[in-house]
């Protein structure tokens, strides 16, 4: 799957021995970032209580490098998924630096989520430009 | 530094009793040699995933000692594999979250009753939906406790023998029964972030879920009978098994401090291999730190365990109507995913134990004195549906694993190459023909965890046996599972 030409980000979820690992392509870092938010709701799924964005929240995560804060920020989602019992879906980044993220998140409250995100782990953690996008891989432990 | 390329089975040569080699490579930044327990279809399996590169990722570590090792249920993880061990001499040995993992202290807690399979038949189908509806399982589930924060505090500082004394969750009779009596001293809950102590907050009494269950057995196989009476099991006798961790607590308790020490390993001078095995010297402020938090993760997990066999004794008594034979007895509960520190020889070691089991021998004087003399009881436990398995530890474990031994089948199958195969709907009237009542979610998240999935059990365990980590005593044949 490659960025080359495609003027919206998609993911896919892909093989891996005892967790899950996501692929991210998108034309931006910003669209990256929200693509990975998407991903990880893919993964979590549930059944909602609400109509969806019925629930939302700002959100700032800070980290080392660019990789770091795509862990963080997606850790930033599992915690706050996992409190709330909300699955977040729509995620405006507002402000993106290498060190920094804001965001407004949106999402629906769920009796149940159906798959279990422990945390994004750092293991075999990539960011990379190609062809003209940005391309990310991410490992979850599940 | 890059991560090691993933070497053939050839590249590994037999050194012992189901043991393989990987040496030292001139000019590699191994410390010292990786070793597997494996037979050779086992260590077929194993190359087949990238689990032995991230063994010789781990063979790095600052203070590492004699070995990175892997079980034979290795499989592929993140950071360190799952089935690894390793250990780091003190003081100047480091401690790396990555080789604990997020489910810090997902363990297995094993119970016996006075009944028959026969007694329970009757009653099977209730005993489990009655379970199923007291632990609540899934993804950040809450319980039917919900601690306030010095209740949370507590739990975290003092572990099991709080929960029984304050709040008459478990017994007393339980507490030499679990590792370390379930509480690790140096926990210090006021290392645990807010953030984790919310995830945790109403968690405890909670299954959780991916491989966690609760499942109903039966012991249909003595391979030691002296062992076996020693430990109060008999065959046809129903037993209940336990797995699962600290849930959202601990998840986060790793995910906090993987942040913290991969910004500050370089002042320590350390480069890694895989950023997920960021590590510092345990005698640093910040490995100190993650210690504490670790450990307060570690009682929170113990304490979980306490509360879900709390529930399955209120279960029990009140299905079968209050029988004395109904009576749960606790035999043993052992974490598998921790670092401790241990005596081996003369040394002082932070044993990390990575889907790993900790099996101290017969002599050990840090086992309960009701086994001195018989050794620490391991549980492995099987996939859904197949067996899983009592051992005992060995004496000669120390020399070989640190007294390590494997956690579980291991998957040898992803969870998509799972859900390729086995139709989860087909799988549940499979476990239902052979006399097995099943409890899920999910037919998808039933497909995830298929046999089929695994290594074989068998074969593993066999494993440990030959090599001399553990000594097998009985096979526990599931009748009823919960899965989380």
């Amino acid at each position: 799957m490659a960025a080359k030409g495609k003027a919206v980000a998609r993911h896919a979820v892909e093989e891996h021995r005892g967790e899950l690992q996501i692929r991210i392509d998108a034309p931006s870092l910003p669209a990256l970032f929200a693509e990975a938010g998407r991903a990880l709701a893919e993964v979590m799924r549930g059944t909602p209580l609400e109509p969806p964005s019925a629930w939302s929240d700002e959100v700032v995560v800070t980290a080392e490098d660019r990789e770091a804060l795509l862990v963080e920020w997606l850790n930033d989602l599992v915690f706050r998924s996992e409190v709330s019992k909300v699955l977040f879906t729509d995620f405006q980044i507002t402000h993106l630096t290498d060190h920094q993220l804001v965001a407004t998140i949106r999402g629906t409250r769920l009796a149940r989520l159906r798959n279990p995100v422990k945390a994004a782990t750092y293991h075999a953690l990539s960011i990379a430009e190609r062809d003209g996008g940005v391309t990310a891989t991410v490992i979850l432990d599940v | 530094m890059t991560t090691a390329a993933q070497p053939a089975a050839a590249d590994l040569r037999p050194i012992g009793p189901c043991l393989y080699e990987l040496g030292r490579a001139p000019g590699s930044a191994m410390r010292v040699p990786a070793r597997v327990f494996a037979d050779e279809v086992l260590l077929t399996q194993i190359v087949h995933d990238r689990s032995i590169s991230q063994l010789v990722n781990v063979t790095t570590l600052p203070g590492i000692v004699d070995a990175a090792l892997g079980m034979p249920d290795m499989h592929e993880g993140y950071g360190f594999p799952v089935g690894g061990v390793a250990a780091t001499e003190l003081p100047d040995g480091v401690i790396s979250p990555g080789g604990i993992g997020f489910d810090i202290n997902c363990g297995v807690r094993l119970l016996v009753s006075g009944l028959r399979e026969e007694d329970v038949h009757p009653s099977l189908e209730a005993l489990v939906h009655e379970m199923s509806r007291s632990v609540p399982a899934g993804y950040g589930r809450h319980g039917r406790l919900a601690l306030t924060r010095e209740e949370m505090d507590r739990v975290l500082g003092e572990g099991c023998p709080y929960l029984v004394r304050e709040h008459g969750l478990g017994r007393p009779e339980d507490l030499p029964l679990i590792e370390s009596g379930g509480v690790i001293a140096s926990a210090a809950p006021g290392a645990v972030s807010e953030r984790a102590k919310q995830r945790g907050e109403d968690q405890l009494g909670t299954l959780g879920g991916g491989n966690h269950f609760i499942e109903v057995q039966v012991v249909d196989a003595i391979f030691d009978a002296p062992a076996a009476e020693a430990l109060g099991v008999s065959l046809g006798q129903v037993t209940v098994l336990v797995h699962t961790g600290s849930r959202g607590l601990g998840h986060q308790v790793c995910t906090d401090h993987v942040k913290v020490m991969d910004t500050a390993l370089h002042r320590y001078g350390i480069t890694v291999p895989d950023r997920q095995l960021a590590c510092v010297p345990l005698s640093s402020p910040e490995g100190q730190r993650y210690f504490g938090a670790m450990c307060a993760a570690v009682n929170f997990a113990f304490c979980n365990r306490e509360v879900i066999a709390h529930r399955a004794r209120e279960v029990f008594r009140r299905v079968l109507h209050g029988a004395p034979a109904a009576e749960l007895r606790l035999v043993y509960d052992v974490a598998h995913n921790t670092a401790k520190i241990e005596r081996h020889g003369d040394r002082t070691l932070c044993v990390h134990r990575k889907g790993a089991t900790r099996a101290f021998g017969p002599s050990s004087a840090e086992i309960p004195e009701a086994y001195r003399g018989v050794g620490q009881p391991v549980l492995i436990p099987g996939s859904m549906g197949t067996a899983s398995y009592l051992l005992v530890g060995t004496d000669a474990a120390d020399a070989l694993s640190f007294s390590s031994t494997c956690h579980g089948a291991g998957r040898a199958m992803s969870r998509g190459a799972a859900k390729r195969r086995v139709q989860g709907h087909v799988l549940r009237k499979e476990l239902l023909a052979r006399g097995i009542v099943v409890r899920c979610p999910s037919n998808e998240e039933l497909a995830e965890e298929a046999p089929l999935a695994y290594k074989d059990v068998d074969r593993v365990v066999d494993v440990v046996h030959r090599a001399g980590l553990a000594r097998k005593v009985a096979r526990l044949r599931p009748i009823g599972v919960v899965k989380g």
